[in-house]
């Protein structure tokens, strides 16, 4: 994408101050149904967004219509929107003197044949099933994805980023008597040699029939332990609730708690976008540098995360967590994120719990959070801990309770921290009193 | 829009290597947006899109590719990549296409986006109004109009070729209530696939007043009681419970590869004989409402279930064949980007005969979800989770205490049989379904209905 014509043409429209955003992206993704490659999708596309300053304003277009004509759309939209906004004060980053890079482009990745990639996946479908005769439908998806994001603005800021990663994702429907589970475990990463096939299927095949044998309990308070993967979860939607747009705004339980004691005090929380792995990001949507810090430590909140905008408005420096949305710049958490890990092994955590239960999966968080209030009430699975062990599985339990009040009453933290989806790395976390339904 | 020529030329490159069906799907599609935070027009938005989706099927197998550059060698190559995802001869050739004519079920001729900006301001600007009259707890008002336009045209190996073009656009009202650290939210979201005439039949202030007042009442709430208890769940809103719990199960791409609690079951009583359901996506005006599908059939309204029995599933073309079932209208995707598979379009539970006042009157103790928020399902197991939006305790048949926090979770089959009495108030809500072929517009709706027995969470302890 030739970014020097679409400057001129803002130029010749008198439009002096923008930054656009150009990306192009490629993918394949495969998945495998009884024994065969059933679905191949393979695609491109490409976009460009433009932020305009006009008449003090920030107005934003996107278009896919990369020709002439769209692009003269795109410019016409930004001059015909901008009288109607009533917002002021939108900025354009005027740069910073060094930013850190990274590739996070595996070129080998790009250089394994698709056959290779296909027997992977049918590999590891023919594993799960010949793990258990109980285990029936077996599906296996590769994707795998290339980018290229390009940002430029008018006070010279040029970034470009290439990047590439793999994801494998395997369900199995495991059947006993009338019980039927299913189970499922993703895997992301960019080096493909890193891919443990013989363990990745050990771990869904036991995760899956550790299922089957389930029990109920009565519903009250107990002992709970999160896993690693619901902890992040939780993680996500409490970073997510330091918008500084949505504290400035008053829709935030973080407001006016900066340096305030907001969660317990083993609670520190890092974000580390900085990290040389394929989820490296070193600037956000306007240009502004990332850098590795803590958010929250020793459960006092250090910062709320900022765009240029609501950095202004606190008067403090940006914290580089822009991101571009179809109608504003928004503000959000990078994935590179965890919770710090605390002393006990995992095992010597449950230990200390005696008797409880270990929560594996929270379902629904999009609708059963309500993120103002952060009260939570969601569909869980898991295990009865019994004498310090993982013993049967539990399912059709609810787990109620409320977000913020989670960090603030965490008891225990494990040792063992994990990397789970979107990068967001946890540990186990234990709570007491927590109320679950059955 | 992509010719005949080019269109019979991609077709071709996809056949070569014995796929028994090759389509193109072609899209272009603008959105619009314009959003009001607590009165100040902060952003409008404005998003356009066009690509091609070609899609290759060979028995129980399909390979798609897309793409948003549209150049006649782009789309030819995009085809021959796809067709090497098959290993044999040619067995079809590409018919000549015929002009599928469509039926209109919902003109709007571009209505959202010939409307001055500034008359959606001003509606706008009204609800911000009486959002904040309602009174000082009302912290944060938000309101936008969100329109879309789609044109696309198919082609297909048979010789199918229809053009069709679809426009949904929303108004939608959130209000934030505050006390102290406490907070509440609530929302409403009308919309309507016909023309802008919809918007002028609300009562744009009394939709904005009643959201402020329920998100105002949120803040006195109670924590809901958890337990077994009879649920009385709401109309409009209150469907969404029946799509994600049993919808999704019905859909073929769940029932032909045997992943779903419905599969092989076509004629078995699966739920109480009170309930009538359908999706219909012929319905004008409706917010899953199309005059074709995206493979190009006309969509038509199926009787899910027949007084209990389970009478019929949702079928695309290529699960249909795999369950010699013909298709029905109810392939649907989000855009080029997706392969399409059998989705739902405005499903609902029929009216039945009770009151909505005999309902509460004969429930002596249990919950009154008047609307549900959202949440999902597994369709293998059918077990599902809800969150309540607005949601009361009903104490010897009267609407009590209003309780915050409660998700209604069970299995769609146990659900669908303990229902035990269906009111005549069936209305139907908007909403987005998010699955496989991404996130489309689907209505959802039912009457006001009694389930026996349901799995309640909540912090409040033991209902009594």
């Amino acid at each position: 994408m030739n970014l020097n014509k679409v400057f001129a043409l803002l130029a010749s429209k008198q439009i002096n101050e923008a930054e656009c955003r150009f990306a192009s992206s490629t993918a394949l993704s495969f998945s495998t149904f009884r024994g065969a490659i059933a679905n191949y999708t393979t695609h491109t596309s490409n976009h460009l967004g433009i932020d305009a300053i006009i008449d003090h304003k920030l107005v934003i277009s996107y278009t896919e219509d990369l020709t002439n004509s769209g692009i003269n759309t795109l410019i016409d939209n930004l001059i015909t929107t901008a009288p109607y906004i009533e917002k002021t004060g939108g900025m354009i980053f005027h740069g910073a003197s060094k930013y850190k890079k990274f590739t996070n482009f595996n070129k080998e990745l790009a250089t394994i044949s698709v056959q290779e990639k296909q027997n992977l996946i049918l590999n590891i479908e023919k594993a799960l099933k010949a793990y258990d005769t109980r285990f029936g439908e077996v599906e296996v998806e590769y994707a795998e994805y290339e980018d290229i994001h390009e940002y430029r603005n008018s006070y010279g800021v040029k970034l470009k980023n290439k990047s590439n990663s793999f994801s494998i994702f395997a369900s199995v429907v495991a059947k006993e008597g009338k019980i039927t589970k299913v189970g499922y475990l993703p895997y992301i990463g960019n080096d493909y040699h890193k891919f443990n096939l013989t363990a990745f299927v050990e771990e869904l095949a036991q995760l899956t029939l550790k299922k089957l044998n389930v029990t109920q309990l009565t519903s009250k308070k107990y002992r709970v332990v999160f896993d690693p993967e619901v902890t992040t979860t939780l993680l996500g939607a409490y970073i997510s609730q330091l918008n500084a747009e949505e504290i400035l705004k008053g829709s935030s339980w973080f407001k006016d708690k900066i340096n305030t004691q907001v969660a317990n005090k083993r609670v520190t929380i890092v974000e580390t976008p900085l990290k040389r792995d394929f989820d490296f990001v070193g600037a956000d949507a306007q240009g502004v540098p990332t850098m590795n810090r803590p958010l929250i430590k020793k459960g006092v909140l250090l910062t709320y995360l900022h765009n240029l905008e609501t950095a202004q408005k606190f008067g403090v420096e940006p914290t580089g967590h822009a991101v571009a949305t179809a109608s504003k710049i928004s503000i959000h958490p990078h994935d590179a994120l965890h919770l710090k890990p605390g002393r006990l092994t995992k095992e010597e955590l449950l230990a200390q719990v005696g008797d409880g239960i270990y929560i594996t999966e929270l379902e629904g968080l999009h609708a059963g959070l309500d993120a103002l209030s952060g009260n939570i009430s969601l569909k869980a699975e898991g295990f009865v801990i019994q004498d310090g062990k993982l013993t049967t599985a539990l399912d059709m339990m609810t787990v109620t309770a409320n977000l913020f009040d989670i960090f603030a009453r965490i008891k225990k933290i494990s040792q063992n921290i994990e990397y789970v989806k979107e990068g967001f790395m946890a540990p186990c976390i234990y709570l007491d009193k927590i109320a679950i339904s059955f | 829009m992509i010719s005949k020529k080019l269109a019979k030329q991609v077709l071709e490159a996809g056949l070569v290597s014995g796929a028994d069906f090759a389509e193109l799907y072609y899209e272009e599609e603008k959105k619009n947006a314009i959003n009001l935070d607590n009165g100040v027009l902060e952003g409008v938005a404005n998003v356009s899109s066009s690509g091609v989706g070609i899609r290759l099927l060979k028995g129980d197998h399909s390979v798609y590719g897309y793409t948003n550059d549209l150049k006649g060698g782009r789309l030819i190559a995009l085809a021959q990549k796809l067709a090497n995802g098959f290993h044999g001869q040619k067995v079809v050739e590409c018919r000549d296409f015929i002009n599928q004519r469509v039926k209109n079920i919902n003109p709007n001729d571009g209505a959202y986006f010939k409307t001055p900006i500034q008359e959606k301001i001003a509606v706008l600007k009204q609800a911000t109004q009486a959002m904040k009259e309602v009174s000082p707890l009302v912290t944060r008002a938000l309101v936008s109009f969100v329109g879309d336009q789609k044109k696309i045209e198919i082609y297909n190996s048979d010789g199918l070729h229809v053009k069709d073009s679809r426009e949904h656009t929303r108004l939608v009202f959130r209000a934030e209530a505050s006390r102290g650290d406490q907070h509440e939210s609530a929302f409403a979201i009308p919309g309507t696939t016909g023309n802008m005439d919809y918007f002028k039949t609300l009562d744009i202030n009394q939709i904005a007043r009643n959201t402020a007042q329920e998100a105002i009442e949120g803040l006195d709430a109670k924590e809901c009681p958890s337990g077994k208890m009879d649920v009385i769940i709401g109309n409009a809103t209150g469907g969404v419970l029946f799509h994600e719990a049993c919808g999704h199960s019905l859909e073929a791409s769940a029932v032909a590869r045997n992943l779903s609690v419905f599969a092989n079951r076509q004629g078995e009583q699966i739920a109480s004989p009170l309930v009538n359901a359908y999706d219909d996506g012929t319905m004008p005006g409706y917010w899953g409402t199309n005059n074709i599908d995206d493979e190009g059939h006309p969509t038509e309204r199926t009787c899910l279930i027949k007084n209990g029995v389970l009478n019929d599933y949702l079928v695309d073309r290529f699960f249909g064949q795999q369950m010699k079932h013909r298709a029905n209208g109810a392939c649907r995707r989000q855009s080029y980007k997706y392969e399409p598979i059998t989705r739902m379009s405005n499903t609902y539970i029929d009216n039945g005969t009770s009151t909505v006042e005999e309902i509460i009157k004969n429930t002596k103790l249990g919950l009154y979800a008047k609307s549900l928020r959202g949440g999902s399902v597994m369709p293998t197991t059918g077990q599902f989770e809800f969150a309540c939006g607005v949601a009361y305790i009903v104490r010897d048949g009267k609407i009590a205490e209003r309780v915050r926090g409660a998700t209604l979770i069970g299995s769609g089959e146990e659900v669908l049989k303990n229902i035990d009495m269906i009111a005549n108030d069936l209305d139907l809500d908007t909403g987005y379904c998010g699955s496989a072929s991404g996130s489309v517009p689907v209505g959802t709706g039912q009457p006001t209905l009694r389930v026996k027995n349901l799995l309640v969470g909540g912090n409040g302890g033991k209902l009594a």
